[in-house]
């Protein structure tokens, strides 16, 4: 339920006020796009399991955002923020597919 | 694997490491992001009381990420249009280049025009300019310059002897050797020479131009003074009339003549029927 409240609230907003990404983040938001894929997938997880946390959530979803950025932005300024990027995509990708087939266990116990 | 230590779902990553450290570091590291997919944080803490601000913080966290994703895909696919309309511009571009092309290539086939017309007319001046020119070779305009005059006449006792009279062929045999010795322009009795006139005897007289002579006959000729009198005297045709003089007593006077003009020769005498211009070559 407050997942869905806000899915709506989130994807409202971006509709409506289409706000444009600073040019100097533009590189970093597929970064954090797969960060915030990877929370969510997570959280789905812990929550199936039962051990969802409110918390937990927000702080690691945060965190993952930030540094996945970082790293991105390291890499940058060492110029290797394409390969650094592709890393973090590989590791967070990796997380999200083992979240996501502990998730399908958990619905179809398969 | 991991109920072996029978501990929380983090012991079993660190408990699994000394097997795999053997094949190196970069395996564990593979191991522990199989192993250990989740945030360990769940798993750590039992979870936390279910506060309303918790509530909350997870909505506005969710929506942040709604608001991720809607943005990368509006960005994304905001840079397409961005690429039609690029490419919009470069269709114009090139339509625009195109109609530039025409307009030059019009204006080459303008200028085409123009340059053949121009060069028509400038062939037509320097065809006037030459026209003038050969006019003055053929006779058909009036010309003036530093002279030969030869004066012949019938031998006083003509009347009684026929070779003492100036023949046609006599004028023809002068004003040959007239032209043998360089003259530019000739005429007879102020007719004029074209290059149709013909000298001929009609009944007792000469016709130059189809125009009766009388006696005398005054040949003019117009021509280089330092080359035309001596010319003329070696040529043919002055020995022979210097024969006439000596042996019929025929008058045969040559005189210099500074300046003398020379009438064109009349229209009649120059008027063309019959033949064509075949082609007039601009060279």
């Amino acid at each position: 339920m407050i997942a869905v409240l806000g899915l709506v609230i989130g994807v409202a907003l971006g509709l409506l006020f289409e706000p444009t990404v600073p040019a100097g983040l533009q590189p970093y938001l597929p970064i954090a796009v797969v960060a915030a894929l990877d929370a969510v997938f997570g959280a789905i997880r812990a929550y199936l399991d039962g051990r969802f946390d409110d918390k937990v959530f927000v702080v690691s979803f945060i965190s993952n955002v930030l540094i996945a950025a970082l790293i991105v932005f390291v890499g940058d300024q060492l110029g290797v923020g394409s390969q650094l990027s592709t890393g973090v995509i590989v590791v967070l990708g990796i997380r999200i597919f083992s979240n996501a087939a502990a998730i399908r266990r958990h619905l179809f116990h398969a | 694997m991991a109920g072996r230590q029978g501990g929380s779902r983090t012991e079993p990553a660190s408990g699994t490491v000394p097997s795999a450290d053997v094949t190196g570091n970069s395996m564990t590291l593979l191991q522990n992001i199989t192993d250990r997919p989740i945030d360990d944080d769940y798993y750590t803490h039992a979870p936390h009381e279910r506060t309303s601000r918790g509530r909350v913080a997870a909505v506005v966290v969710i929506a942040l990420i709604a608001l991720l994703l809607t943005l990368a895909v509006l960005q994304t696919r905001a840079s397409r249009p961005e690429a039609q309309s690029e490419r919009a511009v470069l269709i114009e571009q090139i339509d625009q280049r195109k109609r530039e092309i025409d307009i030059h290539q019009q204006e080459v086939a303008d200028l085409t025009v123009s340059v053949s017309r121009l060069r028509r007319e400038q062939s037509g001046a320097e065809a006037l300019a030459r026209a003038r020119e050969q006019g003055a070779v053929v006779g058909t305009v009036a010309v003036t310059g530093p002279a030969l005059r030869v004066v012949v006449d019938n031998a006083p006792d003509a009347d009684d002897q026929p070779e003492g009279r100036v023949r046609d062929k006599d004028l023809q045999l002068l004003v040959n050797g007239l032209w043998q010795a360089g003259a530019e322009a000739i005429a007879i009795n102020g007719n004029r020479l074209t290059a149709m006139s013909p000298i001929r005897a009609a009944g007792q007289g000469i016709t130059v131009n189809y125009r009766s002579l009388s006696s005398p006959y005054v040949v003019t000729a117009i021509g280089s003074p330092r080359t035309l009198p001596g010319n003329f005297i070696d040529t043919s045709a002055a020995q022979v009339w210097a024969g006439y003089e000596e042996n019929f007593d025929m008058r045969f006077d040559i005189t210099e003549r500074d300046e003398a003009t020379l009438p064109a020769a009349p229209r009649r005498a120059t008027t063309i029927r019959h033949a064509e211009v075949l082609e007039v070559s601009d060279k």
